[in-house]
């Protein structure tokens, strides 16, 4: 019921809004008027809506502190004279693209290699029996993650198309930055 | 010399040129970010920054736009970026008690209106922090700069249809939150009347 009324007085909200942007209707005007003589709640709501514009209206301008622009010159001239932050950014994003390289891999060599361990009926067993459950955790993990990077490295070493791969990312990874040199040149300090 | 002519050849890299837009521009940027942010050191930083980073995008600024809201587009994001970071600094700030701008105060010619000036500056300024960031920005670009539907729009990477949503509700709050009769006083001459 409440919720009926407010929806039917919604259309006269946004009357009023609109009286306040300079953007009514004449003939929603005369509607809204003819429904505020009538309508309290409404008169008050416009009451507060219109208190609120004088006050926002009425408010002048905040200017900054005399000097403003020569400030930002001073300013402008120091960002300048920095090294531009984009080899930082390079640097920090390559960092961890071979980071994640190195964890990713070993990671999950060592999540499936201990789902693997965990699987078979002696291990679990015998992680179900021992009294230091951590311990025996930790260790196996230690096995796991020993067999994962075996396993690496006895797959990777070896193979003359993974030092290609190596070779070629390293390549790529030159031609990026020197791409990026050509696109962000450094700005040199006046 | 035309706006846009100083906006063209700031592009071509001519730096008296951009500080004749720094010149013009300085006073309302200035003002956007302070009512924004509330606090004056605050608004000189962002608008600094807001003029750099504009300085450093003008090869991106698209000259069919118009550069006034492209400037104030910069500077409402950089504010709402600032106000965001506020809150995850976990800062406790007593919004109501904001102290009024410096040149607000010295515009008062006697104790009094000063006075009253000071209380109005205060109680605006509260009422303002009270907003949620995105529905700040669009009642200081209307009520500021008398920003159309459209230019709010531009400058908030907006619809019309949000922004008018985000007024209505923002005027709706502020109502609310004013005690009555508090309010710049009402003009004269009997019951209102529906004029705006």
């Amino acid at each position: 019921m409440v919720e009926d009324e407010a929806m039917n007085h919604k259309p006269y909200h946004d009357s009023m809004n609109a009286v306040l942007d300079g953007a009514i209707a004449p003939a929603d005007r005369r509607a809204l008027e003819a429904h505020l003589a009538t309508c309290a709640s409404c008169q008050a709501t416009w009451d507060s809506l219109s208190s609120v514009h004088r006050l926002f209206k009425a408010a002048p301008l905040a200017a900054p502190r005399p000097g403003f622009n020569g400030r930002f010159q001073a300013r402008l001239a120091q960002r300048r004279s920095r090294p531009p932050a984009v080899w930082g950014a390079l640097a920090l994003g390559l960092g961890a693209v071979a980071v994640s390289a190195l964890v990713v891999p070993v990671g999950l060599g060592a999540i499936f290699s201990t789902v693997r361990v965990a699987q078979q009926p002696a291990t679990s067993l015998a992680l179900l029996a021992s009294a230091s459950a951590v311990y025996v955790f930790l260790s196996t993990l230690a096995d796991a993650l020993y067999i994962a990077a075996s396993a690496l490295a006895a797959a990777w070493l070896p193979n003359p198309l993974s030092w290609a791969a190596a070779l070629l990312a390293l390549a790529l990874t030159g031609a990026w930055l020197y791409v990026m040199r050509k696109i962000a040149p450094e700005v040199k300090p006046r | 010399m035309s706006e846009q002519d100083w906006v063209w050849r700031a592009r071509a890299g001519d730096e008296g040129a951009f500080g004749q837009l720094v010149e013009a521009y300085q006073t309302p940027i200035y003002n956007m970010c302070y009512r924004m942010l509330g606090d004056a050191g605050e608004a000189e930083d962002a608008a600094q920054e807001t003029f750099l980073r504009a300085y450093a995008q003008l090869g991106s600024y698209d000259t069919a736009r118009s550069f006034k809201t492209w400037l104030f587009s910069i500077a409402n994001h950089h504010c709402i970026d600032r106000l965001r970071k506020r809150r995850l600094t976990w800062l406790s700030i007593d919004d109501d008690n904001l102290p009024p701008h410096p040149a607000l105060q010295e515009q008062a010619p006697g104790p009094e209106e000063a006075l009253v000036r000071r209380q109005q500056a205060e109680q605006l300024q509260g009422l303002l922090a009270r907003l949620p960031p995105d529905d700040r920005s669009v009642i200081v670009m209307r009520y500021w700069y008398d920003f159309s539907y459209d230019e709010i729009a531009a400058a908030t990477h907006s619809t019309v249809s949000a922004v008018k949503s985000r007024l209505h509700r923002a005027r709706g709050s502020l109502g609310q939150l004013l005690e009555p009769g508090a309010a710049a006083p009402r003009p004269a001459g009997g019951p209102v009347r529906v004029g705006g």
